[in-house]
């Protein structure tokens, strides 16, 4: 259902205004670096990790599989512009020939399948590592999701966007409960990260994981943590999640991967 | 009077399907399946009574996750920022 109220782009500005003034003092660039742009105490043993990142080792896994030829002798460079150095902040982009959005991890697959390959497990491992190497070639540029003139686009757009604040699971939660309106606060022992600059940092290596995971991984753990029932990794809801919050993101530098408690 | 396993199966048989419909309109709570499992455990065991309440319970979860999505539709839009200055 189109929203009456609001343009992405107009959403994408009203969400900063949100943020503004809820943190005035606050660089909002900085909320791509998540709860480490509200917990100090946090922020400084997190710069302290990142003399020696967790998820550089997952990095250099991910640039030896993606260098590594297919069995049919192509490789990751023929599946994606640039040959694939880069491209992060493209994704999720939206696909006119099949109608659908289309992340980096959803395109790593295609790109396996089209050349004869099995694919990778989702949520960790092999597919993680290429998206993380992937992600690193991409530090510094500026999410640009693209939202084409197609109502088909708009469309999945919008069903993120009404996923992201609609409340569910047995806990009646809504992304945005966590993520706009109680961003900086404490849950338990955490402190929750804001909306703004959600996507610029996936895959993420998170400390209770021991591993890198991608942002489909999280969106099943958000699921489950207020009992709602997580949907299968790259289903349609959650790529269309994904399109949404990194729309959101754009503008912002990416600064993935990261890592996380 | 005490249920028995001619009651338990055909109940536990709707309640599957009652979920299964149920999961193509709405995201289910976890609990919903977490039951059902354990409604075929305690029917299993032979505590039949125990199976259906769980089994109705099951039920119910489903129907309070379908009656929060139809809630939500109407009154998610509250929640997104507008802009300032359209």
């Amino acid at each position: 259902m189109a929203n009456a109220f609001a343009t992405p782009e107009q959403d994408r500005l009203a969400l900063r205004e949100f943020f503004s003034k809820r943190f005035p003092k606050l660089d909002l660039n900085e909320m791509a670096n998540g709860l480490y742009a509200f917990d100090e105490g946090a922020r400084e043993q997190w710069l302290e990790m990142e003399d020696f990142p967790p998820y550089e080792i997952a990095v250099e896994a991910g640039e030896e599989a993606f260098n590594q030829p297919f069995a049919n002798g192509k490789g990751y460079a023929d599946c994606f512009e640039n040959g694939g150095i880069g491209i992060r902040q493209n994704y999720p982009r939206f696909d006119t020939d099949s109608g659908q959005v289309v992340t980096l991890e959803l395109a790593i697959n295609q790109c396996r399948e089209a050349n004869g390959e099995e694919p990778l497990p989702w949520l960790t491992g092999e597919l993680a590592e290429i998206s993380a190497y992937m992600a690193y070639t991409s530090r510094g540029n500026e999410m640009n999701v693209v939202i084409p003139d197609d109502p088909r686009a708009i469309a999945a757009y919008e069903a993120g966007k009404e996923y992201y604040y609609t409340r569910r699971g047995q806990l009646e939660f809504a992304c945005e409960n966590c993520h706009m309106q109680s961003a900086g606060n404490l849950l338990r022992a955490d402190t929750l990260s804001g909306m703004l600059g959600q996507a610029t940092h996936w895959p993420v290596y998170r400390s209770k994981w021991g591993e890198i995971g991608t942002l489909n991984k999280r969106f099943q753990e958000c699921n489950e943590q207020v009992r709602a029932k997580a949907y299968e990794p790259q289903s349609e809801v959650y790529r269309n999640l994904e399109y949404f919050l990194s729309y959101m993101s754009n503008g912002m530098e990416l600064n993935g991967p990261a890592s996380r408690r | 009077m005490a249920a028995d396993q001619a009651e338990s199966e055909p109940a536990l048989a709707g309640a599957q399907e009652t979920l299964r419909d149920a999961a193509t309109r709405v995201q289910l709570w976890t609990t919903s399946d977490q039951l059902l499992q354990s409604a075929a455990e305690a029917a299993a065991s032979g505590d039949y009574d125990l199976a259906i309440r769980q089994l109705e319970e099951a039920e119910l979860h489903a129907q309070l996750a379908l009656a929060t999505a139809e809630r939500e539709k109407t009154v998610w839009q509250k929640s997104v920022p507008k802009p300032d200055h359209p």
